[in-house]
């Protein structure tokens, strides 16, 4: 019993060895079902595409404090990208949704998990940070210079895509706990520019 | 006889059996090392590659991982990085990351490969290329694959190394075999040769008496034991037939009542010693004797009297002679003697007078009567009566005559 077992892991063994079982796997493309459509805008930018993608992928990679099931983007002031977060349906990430609402500077701190910056006034974007400031939300800004400003991230496109840079203050402020790798990501990404 | 019969084939030259068992054995260590050599060879490479098989899937694994937020992020340069990073610590001779859509994010391969390694790549080329692919996973979701395809897991180290060791093996055990076989030739050739030995000596030297010592090996023994059984009967049966020869020849040589040597033989020693002698230096003499009156004691007292009377006068004549003087019974009655190296005639004839007084006391019969024999003695000497074999004898016998006659006459004359 004992050595017809032992012959059989021995044949398996060499069968796996010399690549026998199973096809060998060549290198090759395999599609899978994009993690964020847009429908309805069919004239996006590459660009617009990637800015889109990029803020709902920085979500994918946070942990908020209670892990709540279902995720509150607000969309503050103004951006060109607005309607395509709007709309955009992306898979639910380890079960968790996303749902976008456009809201007001002074709704930000109550019913946000994290904030996409548009274009504000220089004095309405401090009164943001100011009603963020010790809860655990996350700031995403548009421009590269938001997170100077205090954004936990911010986008900056560049050609071929999107890089995003990482304000590690604000961010631990937040109380957001984001995935290493990401975080890897924006400081490389900060080196190169 | 044939042409073809006469022309005989050159033997073969034959092997010795040293180098007959070298051959086969060293077959038998290079067959049995080669086997085993081979098969952990084919083992060890399987199980090599089963190990670089599942530590490739690590290794991609952990690739998958840390591109994770590179390939989410479509990240090229960083996933290419990072790829470099890790693949270049292991044994990966290629490297892909392709995002979710199926496009290429990152590739990876090695450097220029140096020497050795584009052997151990060739090597690794002759069999199915290993292959490792995982997806990379974020949240649950698969968002993009890393392939990985192995350099070749130190596959020219291990089949190197492993030839080295075959070597080894393979000299190592030629020499315990070829030494363990001197030990045991050792004991093959000895007996062998002590056996070769004793055939050479019974067969060139004819000796019969040596034999085979003691062997250590069961059938050498038992072989041994059997030839000395065999010589010892050889020695036996030579022993018979060279007891009967003698015994063949005496009964040629000698006269079988009185046991004295014969006519032919008495002959054949004058011969030789006349031949022997030299005229001047040696003398030698010849007595002539016969019996007096021996028909009437025969015919009187019966045979056995007179073979009794005969057998008495062989002891009474040899009583007086010196050892290597020979007396021979010439048939009948008459007697004949040979005195060699005399010193001078006078001593033959104290010899001849010898013979006579002994002849004084009665014959005892087998019957217990007694009776009263004599004996005439001619006598002839070397080199004054003759020169040559039969000459001595026939002068002997002459002067035997002559003494006869006067006996009777005188004898005769004293009765009258």
């Amino acid at each position: 019993m004992q050595g017809s077992r032992a012959s059989r892991r021995l044949v398996d063994l060499l069968i796996a060895a010399l690549g026998l079982a199973g096809a060998v796997a060549v290198p090759g493309p395999a599609a899978a079902a994009p993690r964020v459509e847009f429908p309805g805008a069919g004239q996006a930018t590459h660009t617009d595409r990637a800015v889109v993608e990029t803020t709902l992928a920085l979500l994918g990679f946070g942990r908020w404090p209670g892990d709540p099931v279902l995720l509150r983007l607000c969309l503050v002031g103004t951006s060109g990208r607005a309607d395509m977060l709007l709309s955009a349906r992306h898979r639910p990430m380890a079960g968790r949704r996303v749902s976008v609402r456009q809201r007001a500077p002074v709704d930000v701190g109550t019913d946000c998990d994290a904030v996409f910056l548009g274009r504000l006034p220089q004095e309405q974007l401090q009164a943001v940070y100011a009603r963020m400031a010790g809860r655990p939300e996350l700031s995403i800004g548009e421009r590269p210079e938001d997170c100077r400003a205090g954004a936990a991230f911010c986008l900056d496109e560049c050609t071929p895509g999107i890089a995003f840079g990482v304000n590690l203050v604000s961010l631990a402020r937040s109380g957001v706990r984001m995935h290493p790798g990401v975080l890897q990501l924006a400081r490389r990404r900060g080196r190169a520019q | 006889m044939t042409a073809a019969a006469i022309v005989r084939p050159v033997p073969p030259a034959r092997p010795s059996l040293q180098q007959v068992l070298h051959r086969a054995l060293l077959a038998v260590v290079l067959v049995a090392v080669l086997a085993v050599g081979g098969l952990l060879t084919v083992l060890g490479t399987a199980a090599l590659r089963g190990h670089a098989a599942s530590s490739l899937q690590r290794v991609a694994r952990s690739a998958g991982f840390t591109v994770e937020a590179a390939v989410v992020f479509r990240d090229g340069p960083a996933a290419a990085e990072t790829l470099a990073r890790i693949a270049a610590a292991e044994d990966v001779a290629e490297a892909w990351v392709y995002d979710e859509d199926g496009a290429l994010l990152a590739h990876w391969r090695q450097d220029t490969p140096a020497a050795w390694q584009r052997l151990q790549e060739r090597l690794a080329r002759l069999l199915p290329p290993l292959d490792a692919e995982v997806p990379i996973v974020q949240a649950g979701e698969p968002v993009g694959r890393v392939l990985m395809r192995s350099a070749g897991g130190g596959m020219v180290g291990f089949l190197l190394t492993g030839m080295a060791a075959l070597a080894a093996c393979l000299l190592a055990s030629a020499l315990a075999t070829v030494s363990a076989l001197q030990r045991v030739l050792r004991h093959i050739l000895a007996p062998l040769g002590e056996l070769a030995a004793v055939a050479r000596a019974v067969r060139i030297d004819r000796v019969l008496g040596r034999r085979v010592p003691p062997a250590r090996i069961a059938e050498f023994h038992a072989l041994g034991e059997d030839v000395n059984g065999l010589l010892a009967e050889l020695e036996a049966r030579q022993d018979d037939l060279a007891r009967e020869n003698a015994h063949l020849s005496h009964r040629a040589s000698h006269d079988s009542l009185t046991g004295l040597a014969n006519r032919a033989t008495f002959e054949l020693r004058l011969a030789r010693a006349v031949a022997a002698a030299t005229p001047g230096s040696t003398r030698l003499a010849v007595l002539f004797l016969d019996a007096d009156g021996f028909k009437q004691i025969n015919d009187g007292l019966g045979h056995d009297a007179g073979d009794a009377v005969l057998v008495a006068m062989a002891g009474r004549i040899r009583q007086h002679l010196r050892d290597h003087d020979l007396v021979a019974r010439l048939g009948g009655d008459e007697f004949a003697v040979l005195l060699d190296t005399l010193r001078d005639a006078q001593d033959a004839g104290r010899v001849a007078r010898a013979i006579d007084a002994g002849m004084a006391e009665p014959v005892s019969l087998p019957d217990g009567r007694t009776v009263r024999a004599s004996l005439s003695i001619g006598m002839a000497v070397f080199p004054d009566d003759a020169t040559d074999a039969a000459g001595l004898l026939r002068a002997a016998d002459a002067a035997m005559y002559r003494g006869k006659r006067r006996r009777a006459q005188d004898g005769s004359r004293g009765n009258a």
